[in-house]
């Protein structure tokens, strides 16, 4: 093989990992944003176990966006609907985590802001992070996927006095609140449906790029199971640091969002840096989550991709339901982000008629 | 090179973020070193709080400034000087009908905010203690105050105000890292429990595994005629002791809670058994009768279910003889571990007080929560007999 396609495929297999690590950080971050604003209050101590099963649904998605990468593309109505489905469910994904944002803000670094100044300047934050393009935000990911694992590490250094009668009753509040919660919990997998569409470099590439082989599908499926898996230890870690009664008296959202940065006396540096760690990783899951809807969104409607109007859009719609949730309660998200799970699936059912190479 | 400067912009967030939330300049806040909480008449609670004077004059001696003693709904109008104990530091109180509308008022009365993220100390009359109103208190000052979570919960059979007001540093350092080393000595030497921080404290008293201890603490007179002959100093409640230190008050001792409510005390030797069985132990030196021996844990201690129901304790105790002359064999001691281990147990049951946390280990046995509430723990536990094996080996 010449040295320059040796090259470029090497190039190629690194902006395919960028893509995996990305979505791999985004569902460990839904996973533990879903399992305390969810789970939590349905399951108690047992929302842990429930997470669990956002891993086989997160790997399903993950396979099956790997296969639409690699399917041909097509340009058909079908397939135009469901990439604007696509770039619906991803917008859903980042105002849930916007909202998972401004709730843990509220509750930590910022007590005295109001909750429309924290979402004007996240939503800010986010716009500008997207506005980079999608492979600006999938390499900052990139260089902050340690960032999940660290906050675990973090966490369990501050917990190594705790004791494990956190984790029992083991199944919680019963079998069937549990179950509930499991259903609650697959709307996690939904950050996995950014390996549906293909790295964005790779549009600006030339044809030798595009014709490099998408890597197999245990490439992504270990990234993105890793991810999740660090969100499922980030919600067992806040099982074992407190008991069933505390997490029933801890009531609000933000609270629950704390509880592993707040269960020990450790202020200071410690907790803030938790605090920054677990707000940095929403404002990336929100971040590429918008950049993945914009490209979705011009793959269905190709217009919109002049002078960024999809992102102007996407945007917009953003704000819109950041300003309804301010007035009526972020609680909204808390009910709506379960229910991602169902346009996920259906994307993962057509994964044929959303490919992208070509024939 | 990106990713240090990565690196470098979440620092600074960690640095510049921090003081985003509640920022107050330090002048601006009253920092409570010490708060007493006493019943005070028709239902009303007087809370006391023991604070940084924050002034020259204060430093310099009394102070002409008057604080308004408040009186729940209907405020006195005759006010009272505002208390300088000693230099640096003054004293306010406040009657109101609820604990956090005392703190407000005590607000309103100065020119600064009160702030509780310096509090080392919470001191409660015992005569409150003994109420269900113990957690709610607590609840009110650790949440709406954000008090520092490490204050030592403190209960005394005194009057709790006039016991922060004796309190006052006697190694002329500051009050706050006075009771800092205080503290940390009683617990090196297991004179009183391991989890009275606030935090611990409330969480225990919400849980229904296990149940909270708080210190016990009151005034020694130098002319005690209530000295118990024949008793080590050690296994008696303070109030009952002869004063051996400049110190008025005297930290010995456990105030045993069940739920929210005070329910018994545990002695210093006491208390001192207690933190073995719990496995927190820190003493490393024990007087058996004329000898001095060096402990060491080697293995942890082991507290189980038995299969008839009992609650079980195992120790494994090595002791090194260190001084003085041995006059008890191997099995003696063992057995006198033992003892005291099964009458520590059986006052904490008959105080209906889960200290050591056998509820750790019932719960376990339930997956449900429904279940595990079903049993009914807090009654289930008063009838189990209590059973400890203790093994000595002296090096």
């Amino acid at each position: 093989m010449p040295e320059d396609q040796r090259t470029i495929e090497n190039r190629v297999r690194a902006s395919w990992r960028v893509r995996a690590c990305t979505a791999g950080l985004c569902t460990g971050a839904q996973v533990f944003l879903l399992g305390t604003g969810a789970a939590m209050p349905l399951a108690l101590n047992g929302a842990w176990i429930a997470s669990l099963c956002a891993l086989p649904a997160a790997a399903l998605v993950a396979l099956c966006g790997r296969r639409a990468c690699a399917a041909p593309r097509r340009d058909g109505p079908l397939s135009r609907a469901l990439f604007l489905l696509l770039g619906a469910t991803l917008l859903l994904c980042a105002v849930f985590a916007l909202a998972s944002l401004v709730n843990l803000a509220g509750e930590t670094l910022l007590v005295q802001a109001r909750a429309a100044w924290i979402a004007a300047y996240a939503l800010a934050a986010c716009a500008l992070c997207a506005c980079f393009g999608g492979a600006g935000v999938g390499r900052l990911c990139f260089s902050l996927r340690w960032m999940m694992p660290l906050l675990l590490g973090l966490a369990a250094l501050t917990q190594r006095e705790a004791r494990i009668e956190g984790l029992f009753p083991l199944l919680g509040t019963g079998g069937r609140p549990l179950l509930a919660a499991c259903a609650c919990m697959l709307g996690a997998s939904a950050p996995a449906l950014l390996l549906m569409l293909p790295p964005p470099e790779l549009r600006e590439a030339g044809e030798a790029a595009r014709a490099c082989p998408v890597p197999g599908a245990g490439f992504f499926v270990v990234r993105v199971l890793a991810g999740a898996a660090v969100g499922v230890l980030l919600l067992f870690a806040a099982s074992v640091c407190i008991t069933y009664e505390a997490i029933e008296a801890s009531g609000e959202w933000g609270v629950r969002l704390h509880i592993v940065a707040d269960t020990q006396a450790h202020e200071g540096v410690t907790q803030t840096l938790l605090t920054v760690l677990e707000l940095t990783a929403t404002e990336l899951l929100a971040a590429a989550t918008l950049s993945a809807a914009e490209q979705a969104i011009v793959r269905a409607l190709p217009a919109a991709g002049r002078h960024r109007a999809g992102l102007a859009a996407l945007v917009l719609l953003l704000a819109a339901a950041l300003s309804a949730m301010t007035v009526n309660g972020f609680v909204w998200a808390l009910y709506a982000a379960p229910l991602l799970f169902a346009p996920a699936l259906v994307l993962a059912l057509c994964h044929g008629r959303l490919g992208d190479r070509a024939p | 090179m990106r990713r240090i400067a990565l690196f470098a912009a979440l620092l600074a967030c960690l640095t510049l973020l921090g003081g985003c939330g509640g920022g107050q300049e330090i002048e601006s806040c009253l920092f409570v070193l010490a708060m007493a909480v006493d019943p005070a008449e028709n239902g009303n609670l007087t809370v006391t709080v023991k604070a940084l004077s924050g002034t020259q004059e204060a430093v310099g001696g009394a102070s002409d400034e008057t604080a308004p003693q408040e009186d729940g709904e209907q405020a006195q109008p005759a006010a009272r000087t505002l208390e300088t104990p000693e230099p640096g530091y003054i004293v306010l109180s406040a009657t109101a009908p609820s604990c956090l509308r005392a703190l407000s008022l005590l607000s309103a009365t100065t020119p600064r905010t009160v702030n509780l993220s310096q509090l080392q100390e919470i001191v409660i009359s015992r005569t409150l203690a003994e109420t269900d109103a113990t957690l709610s208190i607590l609840k009110e000052i650790y949440a709406m105050y954000r008090a520092n979570g490490e204050a030592i919960v403190v209960v005394t059979p005194d009057d709790a105000g006039d016991f922060i007001r004796r309190q006052r540093a006697i190694l002329g350092v500051r009050l706050s890292k006075y009771l800092e080393v205080l503290f940390d000595h009683f617990s090196q030497i297991d004179t009183i429990p391991p989890d009275a921080q606030l935090a611990a404290v409330i969480s225990a008293m919400e849980s229904s595994v296990t149940d909270a201890t708080a210190v016990y603490a009151a005034g020694n007179a130098f002319d005690s005629t209530l000295l118990l002959s024949g008793a080590a100093d050690l296994d008696r409640l303070p109030g009952h002791l002869p004063r051996t230190s400049p110190a008025e008050n005297e930290y010995l001792g456990t105030a045993l809670f069940s739920g929210a409510r005070m329910t018994g005390t545990l002695t210093g030797e006491e208390t001192g058994i207690l933190c073995l069985m719990m496995g927190r132990a820190q003493r490393r030196s024990a007087f058996i009768g004329n000898a001095q021996y060096a402990v060491s844990l080697p293995t942890r201690v082991k507290r189980t279910l038995e299969a008839d129901g009992a609650l079980g304790v195992r120790v494994h105790m090595n002791l090194t003889h260190v001084a003085g002359v041995r006059e008890n064999a191997q099995a003696d001691i063992a057995a006198q571990i033992e003892r005291a281990c099964v009458d520590v147990l059986l006052k904490l049951r008959a105080a209906s007080c889960d200290a050591v946390g056998f509820g750790r280990l019932a719960i376990r046995r339930h997956l449900t929560i429904a279940d595990w509430e079903a049993q009914n723990w807090a009654q289930d536990y008063e009838g189990r007999p209590v059973r400890a094996a203790v093994h000595v080996k002296v090096l």
